[in-house]
């Protein structure tokens, strides 16, 4: 049956094997793409409120 | 009786527990719309394809895919092979998506505005709804058709099951908007996945390949392996596919959310090249569920739905524990599908429904109705999902009514980025032809008396048309339009 449908069971077997390595290897970076977005978002914030601090200081 | 049990329960409570916390703590980042439709757009590569990936990858994806794998065998992959090309080659080109992206738009109708003027984004973002929210009518009711079968539940339990499900993921979505979707979306993906892995390399160590093999060789010969060689499929299947998906990846908005919440263009194009074999997954994994629902179930008989044919496999095949792991990843699935589409749908509604409407508004009230337009989404679809009687088979539901606004969106968005000669009568021309053919199709199919001309037509060729007109169009209303006629375009 392999022989006869080869290229089924090449997909097959290279999508078990993409899928298992990609999801590891997904789960390992997007975790620090999370913190990273996260303390972007973070800093962000930051210069906002330092940014409405200063501007209430001048306007009163 | 149940196949579901306490160890089962306590995987899936905990899974719930996890993705509605964390869902929910990352609300406090959301003080603008922009932070709440585009994640104030910090998405970097592997958080991109965990998202992609876990929204593309519904319980109606499984159960669609499967009906396919049943049905079809492995011919029924076909769809998944053209999105996989289609998403590679479109990201490694950067085609439309780098143009669309460095343009800074939150959608796709605000980037027609610049050229079209406002009145095509309007209707182009009345027209984005109409065919998103028809698709993912019929979501909720396959989840719980699904979940209900697979655990063994009475099906008085189905509506009560749709309705904590999108109560759950409506809580977090409106609270945290994208922010949340994407980092929910991370922890889906890596539940939703595990389970996937498990299950298939499980079918595939007790079934085994060639005992799957020979069952498509006996049920369909060889148009179960080759969708030239199957009289249900030939060229207007596969061709309709391809259009179709290539369409999908350039402005199915779901997908496109994940190009314009990137940090930038590279990054979007990056997202695409190492999304695109997951498609190929996206379909292959399941139908190998409904090859073995085939090859244990054996045929269905007449009128019974194969749409249910793969969970009731599955129900008396894993063992418990594993039952847990899949019910996890199939919510996992699902949930990151809906709030997905509950804001993309409901981002559009804002920004281009909306837009002749809320000039000046503040950021918090812009939030606010963001939110309350999710909340109204999630009402309809709880309504629509219980009425409407889904006919013929699922995916060819899918991508007709995706139709409706595929194939103008798509035209629309190849003339605006490369088509100078393009303008707002080729766009309105094409917007009407592209919503027009599918809506028939879909009226003549519920109607009695032009049923079976729906079904001498059939949805490929219908389909294919709907492209074919579309292009015409655009072409012939740009070409009737006189040239020394300024376009009345106005940016908001």
């Amino acid at each position: 049956m392999i022989g006869e449908h080869w290229f089924w069971w090449l997909v097959t077997l290279a999508v078990v094997v993409w899928y298992s390595t990609v999801t590891i290897y997904v789960a390992l970076k997007g975790t620090l793409d999370i913190r990273q977005m996260l303390r972007r978002l973070k800093e962000g914030e930051k210069q906002r409120d330092s940014r409405a601090e200063t501007s209430g200081r001048i306007t009163f | 009786m149940t196949h579901f049990s306490w160890v089962d329960g306590s995987i899936v409570g905990l899974y719930l527990f996890a993705t509605m916390t964390v869902g929910i703590v990352v609300r406090k980042h959301v003080v603008k719309v922009e932070h709440f439709l585009v994640a104030g757009r910090e998405m970097n590569v592997y958080l991109g394809i965990a998202s992609l990936a876990a929204t593309e990858f519904g319980i109606v994806t499984c159960m669609y895919t499967a009906q396919n794998g049943y049905e079809k065998g492995f011919a029924g992959v076909i769809p998944g092979i053209c999105q996989a090309v289609a998403m590679f080659f479109i990201g490694l080109t950067g085609f439309c998506i780098k143009p669309l992206r460095d343009s800074g738009v939150m959608t796709i109708p605000e980037m027609f505005d610049r050229r079209f003027g406002l009145r095509i984004r309007w209707s182009a973002g009345v027209v984005i709804v109409l065919g998103g929210l028809l698709n993912m009518g019929v979501f909720l009711r396959t989840g719980g058709e699904f979940l209900v079968l697979v655990c063994g539940f009475d099906v008085k339990y189905l509506e009560i099951a749709m309705t904590v499900l999108l109560a759950g993921v409506a809580v977090y979505t409106i609270l945290g908007g994208m922010l949340s979707v994407l980092v929910t979306d991370f922890l889906q993906f890596v539940v939703m996945s595990a389970g996937l892995i498990l299950v298939t390399a499980l079918i595939l160590a007790s079934i085994g390949w060639d005992r799957l093999a020979s069952t498509v060789q006996t049920h369909y010969g060889a148009g179960g392996f080759n969708p030239f060689a199957n009289p249900q499929m030939g060229w207007p299947y596969v061709l309709f596919n391809l259009l179709l998906n290539t369409a999908a990846c350039l402005t199915w908005q779901a997908v496109i959310a994940r190009v314009l919440a990137a940090k930038d263009s590279l990054t979007g194009r990056k997202v695409y090249t190492r999304t695109a074999f997951f498609f190929v997954c996206r379909f292959l994994i399941p139908g190998i569920w409904g090859i073995a629902a085939l090859a244990t179930l054996g045929p269905a008989a007449p009128g019974e739905n194969t749409l249910h044919a793969m969970p009731r496999f599955l129900s008396t095949f894993l063992p418990a524990g594993v039952m847990g792991i899949l019910v996890a990843a199939m919510l996992a699935a699902d949930m990151s599908t809906d709030s997905s589409y509950m804001l993309t749908w409901g981002s559009v509604i804002y920004n281009d429904v909306l837009a002749p409407f809320r000039k000046g508004w503040s950021e918090r009230r812009g939030l606010l109705v963001n939110r309350a337009i999710i909340a109204l989404i999630g009402v309809f679809l709880l309504f629509y999902g219980l009425w409407y009687p889904l006919k013929g088979d699922l995916w060819t539901y899918l991508g007709v009514t995706g139709t409706i606004y595929l194939s103008s969106m798509t035209v629309l968005l190849i003339a605006c980025c490369y088509w100078k000669r393009a303008n707002n009568w080729g766009a309105a021309a094409a917007i009407l032809c592209g919503a027009g053919v599918p809506i028939c199709y879909l009226i003549f199919e519920q109607v009695p008396a032009t049923r079976s001309l729906a079904g001498k037509i059939g949805p490929y060729y219908s389909g294919i048309a709907t492209y074919l007109l579309v292009g015409a169009a655009m072409v012939i209303g740009s070409f009737l339009k006189p040239r020394n006629e300024p376009i009345k375009a106005k940016t908001l």
